[in-house]
């Protein structure tokens, strides 16, 4: 699982001034099926990587090349080992 | 010809009203940017609200304006100049019947404007075309809208040669409205204001006055953007009926989100309208002799800004650190409360977005000094380092006398970036 929060702020230096919240509209169905509460603002203050599911991640970083208009980077999307 | 001229803009309310419908100034930035949020969740069938919403202000209205006018011809005619004075493009209905038929068209605000500013796109973007043409059928031939089928088959958006809209009979396949209620409006207050040399009033008169028409392909070229004379309760049904279904399908969160997305549109308008409007010869002419201090150039664009239809704004306070913007009659709320009643939250985002905008064009942008209006200065003004931010702190939709905007003076956080999260609620 990689850190959303990593595709998160790539979005917001590379996108347009709301990409965060243009991600969070596109996949908000997702955010409600998992159960989870994610704004701008909590991303922005988020200082650890965030456990999400699978799908939910995948889902942000689709949206987040929708967004921005360019892939996310590689190393971005490296996995990490996951204690979850 | 149509001339909105000889409907008479009313100065004691600041709005114009054609049919019974509100008309207000809008540019392509700001069309498109709403529309695009709306189409961002694609979990909601956006589609059938952006034709519907069309489909019931120009039927509403055309069937207002041609009560008068029993020749087919005639009414025809109407149409296709109303249409184009509006800036929306050029149609031409000589191919329709009481059963439809096909429009074909070179020029569409929305396509045009689409291109513009977002590039080619994957999808017809022409939704609005697609419902006013919708309501225009059943308006001419006096057929009820339910009974009317419109779809766009294809877009110069996205590299045809032009628009293609299709009309037919059967069951409407755009969504269909409970019917509005009557408007209804507060008396604008006597407020204190600070004191400026700058004659709101006469630059309201100056604006309104202005003719705005149309070029040989039927949109508005002035300032720098492609306006619309648009019809308010467009933009309020396709924001409210997608919010609605924001908050069926996501609660508080999917609002919230929306809410952000539709202040952004605001600042988007703001900085491309107002910065045009502010950057323009006509400025230079009518309103620069009048500014002293830089506050000036608030109560100067407020002046404008009262000439777009948008209800009556005025300046409680304005200081290099924040300012207050009331608002009688804002068109959001005015057209929330004909559509859904008493709202239990704010819902003058554009508002909201349009005066955090003006102050940052004044304040942190220096329009003064006519910079470009690039999307690098849109990212410094709304993005980065200080700038303004608003909220609001009172909305009529939601039972206020009057709608309160404060914006003020925000620090960059760590990083650079603007701080998130700015309430919306009133």
């Amino acid at each position: 699982m990689f850190d959303v929060k990593g595709v998160f702020d790539w979005a917001k230096d590379n996108g347009e001034v709301k990409a965060v919240d243009r991600i969070l509209i596109k996949v908000m169905l997702l955010l409600i099926k998992n159960k989870v509460t994610l704004t701008a603002a909590t991303i922005d203050k988020m200082e650890t990587r965030m456990a999400l599911p699978e799908e939910l991640t995948a889902a942000i970083a689709r949206a987040a090349e929708e967004v921005v208009g360019k892939p996310v980077p590689d190393f971005l999307l490296a996995r990490e080992a996951s204690n979850v | 010809m149509f001339d909105f001229a000889e409907f008479g803009y009313d100065f004691a309310t600041d709005r114009l009203v054609v049919g019974g419908e509100s008309m207000i100034l809008h540019c392509h930035h700001y069309n498109c940017f709403l529309q695009r949020s709306i189409q961002d969740a694609e979990y909601i069938d956006s589609a059938p609200i952006l034709v519907g919403a069309a489909a019931e202000t120009a039927f509403a209205q055309l069937t207002n304006l041609l009560s008068q006018t029993p020749d087919i011809s005639a009414r025809k005619a109407t149409v296709e100049a109303l249409y184009r004075a509006s800036g929306f493009g050029l149609i031409d209905l000589n191919t329709i019947t009481p059963e439809g038929g096909e429009v074909r068209t070179r020029s569409t605000h929305y396509s045009t404007g689409w291109k513009e500013k977002f590039g080619r796109s994957q999808t017809p973007v022409a939704f609005f075309s697609t419902g006013f043409l919708a309501g225009a059928l059943a308006a001419i031939y006096r057929l009820d809208p339910a009974n009317v089928q419109a779809s766009q088959t294809a877009c110069r958006s996205t590299g045809a040669d032009e628009d293609v809209f299709s009309l037919s009979r059967g069951p409407a396949n755009f969504a269909l409205f409970e019917p509005r209620r009557d408007v209804v409006l507060v008396a604008v207050g006597n407020d204190p204001e600070p004191a400026t040399s700058v004659n709101r009033e006469g630059i309201t008169r100056a604006v309104a006055g202005m003719p705005l028409p149309g070029n040989a392909a039927g949109l508005i070229t002035a300032f720098g953007v492609y306006l619309t004379r648009m019809y308010a309760d467009y933009y309020n049904r396709i924001s409210f009926a997608f919010e609605q279904q924001m908050t069926t399908l996501a609660g508080r969160q999917g609002v919230d989100v929306a809410a952000k997305l539709f202040i952004e549109a605001g600042h988007v308008c703001a900085f491309n309208t107002f910065g045009g409007i502010m950057t323009s010869a006509e400025w230079d002419a009518l309103v620069l002799p009048m500014l002293a201090t830089r506050e000036d150039w608030v109560f100067g664009i407020v002046g404008c800004v009262n000439a777009l239809g948008w209800g009556t704004w005025k300046v409680l306070d304005v200081t290099p650190n924040g300012a207050t913007f009331r608002i009688y009659n804002d068109y959001e709320s005015v057209g929330y409360r004909r559509m859904y009643g008493t709202a239990d939250h704010g819902i003058s985002y554009l508002a909201t977005g349009g005066a955090a905008g003006l102050m940052n064009l004044v304040y942190v942008g220096d329009i003064r000094q006519k910079p470009d209006l690039t999307p690098e200065l849109y990212n410094r003004l709304f993005k980065r380092g200080r700038g303004f931010e608003a909220r609001m702190t009172a909305c009529q939709a939601t039972g206020d006398p009057y709608t309160e905007i404060r914006a003020e003076l925000a620090e960059a956080v760590q990083g650079g970036h603007r701080l998130e999260g700015a309430s919306v609620s009133a």
